[in-house]
């Protein structure tokens, strides 16, 4: 068990949402490690590189969907093909919210679809012990 | 002399001797009756008579010689007499004796030769019985002669056409009633080329002439003036045979072709003055009458055209089933385009260029042969159009690709620094490391404020092309329930203002997609709110609205108004006519507009400053 109460991973391209969202996360949870990642390519190959050498995977994932190389929801896709990290919840933030964009990452599996920026009061929502994120944070947790 | 009348003479004559005997017998018997009287007459003067009878007796003979004297006289007479009486009447009896004879003879003869004449008589009768039988079969025939001759006289007469006849001289011998009416005057006994104007005459007779002598029929066509009017004539000469086949004379038959001729005049017309190059083609594939378009399409003049094969104008190439193909089309003429479909037909100009057409054929039909016109068009020139038409279409089906990627992107791409800049600023505000002043946080409010509206007209925008990209998903909407739900969303902003919502009778049902129906009636409240009265509570009344064939919602609120010559721009994207009276991106009518346009409805404004403004919002209705 880490220092760290939980692990989450932010896939964005651009730098400055991606300190946003981290500072946003970690105002209301400062104990929580971030991992960071400039696409879905890079993505996958830290989750390949995390599940290879038998650390923690990431609990929660938050994910841009217009990044350059491969985007949010391929790498989504490709997320819920793999068994070992289909578990994962994931999060969607887009810049351009809209129902088609959100529709389809629903059904590709996304635990939500977010417009951003990412605001406190949602990521407290979200992290806040409702019995349904509780139960899967804790089968995770484990 | 006839023997009869000597016989007569010698009667006679013995009458004479008879009664001269007879005279003489009766005087000697009268001489001895009164010599004998004397003597018996003298018993008492018989002495002196007995003495006068004695000397008489002495003198002329005794009383007995006397008795026996007349006695013998008389039977000398009644010899005589009769003798005579007989040989008269022998003599009477002759003549007619003989008479009778020759009488006989002669009635005999006469019995011969009227039994000869009889027998004659017989035979003739039989003769006038079969003459007579042949003249009754002759007159029958003649009576059906007659009336045939009757029906034919009628049929001529009632003919349309005038017929006339002709003796050799060329003189007119019958004429009907048609030429009565046709040349306006009785023919009969005139010159027949006297009929027609001199100028025509000499090939009149030289036709006659060729009539006569190459023994067949001819025609020709030729035009009159009577009463001012022209008319056309066709003219059929034919010979006319006695029984021995000898030219007695001609027929003529002038059949008034004007109309025909008028006919053909309008027909050539209005093939000439077609748009299009005609072309009429007949059974054999020849040309048989082209325009003026047509000459100038392919090159050729009319006198070029007229009679050649149509293959002429196609490549050859494709000669041989081009004849195929005419061939076909006369077996099953019906009106249709050539190649029906393809597009590569080819016409060829005289100098040899092909160039593309299109044709169409249609089968006409004049004095039972069918012909075909085919209207040519030269679509050079369409092809081109359509080429360039296709280029335009895919380029702006290109231009319009990239004009939504590049509004997407946009949106996108400037949505996103503003997430940064919303973002550093909160967070910049929220910092409890930083002292700030009042200045400093209204500052930062402002920046804040300034992105969120930024944001905003990012989304409309981005809503805007999407409505415009997208299909519509129509259904048959219950506009009272979507009301609702707009003012369900906008019951913040209703309770802020105060407003006053009049719901006035049921809405119609509406044939359109529902979230772009909730988004206009949203946008026109959510405006109707927006540019109320400052001091004023707002009203707004909703109301069902008719046009016709269209049927929608009405809004109509007592706000400030637009003044006329603002209602057109209202409309465009980013028009905010009054910027002070709040939030908003000025996209949000041209987002309505948009969406009527796509349901091919449309919005209807009505407004007056100071006093209110409505919006009718129409859909189609459903058929």
């Amino acid at each position: 068990m880490s220092r760290y109460k939980s692990e989450i991973l932010i896939v964005e391209d651009n730098p400055d949402h991606a300190e946003l969202i981290e500072a946003t996360i970690l105002d209301c949870e400062p104990n929580i490690k971030i991992f960071s990642e400039r696409n879905g390519e890079e993505a996958l190959r830290h989750l390949d590189a995390t599940k290879h050498l038998d650390t923690p995977l990431p609990d929660v994932i938050f994910m841009d969907i217009k990044m350059p190389r491969m985007n949010g929801i391929e790498t989504l896709i490709a997320l819920k093909q793999d068994p070992q990290l289909r578990h994962i919840p994931v999060i969607m933030l887009s810049t351009s919210t809209n129902e088609s964009e959100m529709r389809i990452c629903l059904k590709s599996g996304a635990e939500i679809y977010l417009a951003k920026p990412l605001q406190a009061s949602a990521f407290e929502e979200l992290i806040r012990p409702s019995p349904r994120s509780r139960a899967k944070s804790t089968s995770s947790s484990e | 002399m006839p023997g009869r009348y000597y016989c007569y003479i010698a009667g006679a004559l013995l009458l004479f001797a008879l009664i001269a005997a007879t005279g003489a017998t009766l005087s000697g018997i009268l001489n001895n009756l009164d010599l004998l009287a004397d003597r018996i007459d003298t018993p008492t003067s018989s002495i002196a008579a007995t003495q006068l009878d004695a000397q008489t007796a002495a003198e002329k003979g005794r009383p007995e010689d006397l008795v026996a004297k007349i006695k013998s006289a008389i039977s000398n007479w009644v010899l005589f007499s009769t003798l005579l009486i007989c040989l008269l009447l022998m003599l009477f009896a002759t003549p007619f004796t003989l008479q009778h004879y020759r009488t006989l003879n002669e009635i005999r003869n006469t019995n011969l030769r009227l039994n000869n004449q009889a027998a004659t008589l017989r035979a003739t009768h039989r003769t006038i019985d079969n003459m007579l039988e042949d003249i009754i079969h002759e007159k029958k025939q003649a009576s059906r002669t007659s009336e045939i001759n009757a029906r034919l006289a009628a049929i001529i007469n009632s003919a349309e056409d005038a017929i006339f006849s002709l003796n050799m001289a060329g003189y007119v011998t019958t004429a009907n009633e048609a030429a009565l009416r046709i040349f306006g005057e009785n023919c009969e006994g005139k010159l027949f080329l006297n009929l027609f104007p001199s100028s025509s005459s000499a090939k009149l007779k030289t036709l006659l002439m060729t009539t006569a002598e190459q023994n067949a029929g001819s025609t020709l066509d030729i035009s009159i003036e009577k009463k001012k009017q022209r008319i056309d004539l066709s003219l059929t000469i034919s010979p006319i045979h006695s029984d021995q086949q000898e030219i007695i004379g001609f027929s003529v038959i002038a059949k008034d072709i004007s109309n025909t001729k008028l006919e053909e005049e309008r027909f050539r017309l209005a093939v000439e003055a077609a748009p299009n190059a005609m072309i009429m083609v007949n059974h054999t594939g020849d040309i048989v009458l082209a325009n003026s378009e047509a000459e100038a399409m392919f090159g050729y003049t009319k006198d070029e055209l007229i009679g050649q094969p149509i293959h002429q104008l196609v490549p050859p190439s494709m000669r041989s089933i081009h004849n195929l193909y005419v061939q076909n089309y006369f077996e099953a003429p019906d009106r249709r385009n050539m190649a029906r479909g393809s597009n590569d037909l080819h016409g060829q100009r005289k100098d040899g260029d092909l160039f593309p057409i299109e044709v169409g054929l249609t089968p006409i039909t004049v004095d039972k042969e069918v012909y075909v016109i085919s209207s040519i068009i030269d679509i050079s020139e369409r092809l081109q159009q359509q080429r360039a038409l296709k280029n335009l279409n895919a380029e702006l089906r290109r231009k319009n690709q990239e004009m939504e990627q590049f509004i997407y992107t946009v949106s996108h791409d400037l949505k996103a620094p503003l997430v940064t800049i919303a973002g550093f600023a909160n967070r910049l505000k929220s910092s409890d490391d930083l002292p700030l002043q009042d200045s400093h946080h209204h500052k930062l409010d402002r920046i804040i404020a300034n992105v969120r509206s930024m944001e905003s007209l990012l989304q409309d925008l981005l809503h805007l092309s999407r409505i415009i990209k997208r299909d519509l998903e129509k259904t048959l909407v219950d506009s009272n329930t979507t009301l609702q739900h707009v003012l369900g969303s906008l019951e913040g902003d209703i309770k802020k203002m105060g407003a006053q919502i009049l719901i006035e009778g049921p809405l119609p049902n509406l044939y359109a997609q529902e979230s772009l129906l909730f988004q206009c009636l949203q946008n026109i409240i959510s405006n109707a709110l927006k540019y109320s009265k400052p001091d004023v509570r707002p009203v707004i009344s909703i109301s069902a609205a008719q046009e016709a064939g269209h049927t929608g919602v009405r809004i109509s609120d007592n706000g400030i108004g637009i003044a006329e010559h603002h209602q057109e721009r209202i409309f465009h994207v980013f028009e905010r006519l009054n910027p002070d009276a709040g939030e908003g991106s000025g996209v949000g009518l041209s987002i309505v507009k948009t969406i009527m346009e796509k349901h091919s409805g449309k919005i209807v404004l009505e407004s007056i400053v100071g006093k209110g403004t409505s919006f009718s919002i129409l859909f189609p209705e459903l058929k």
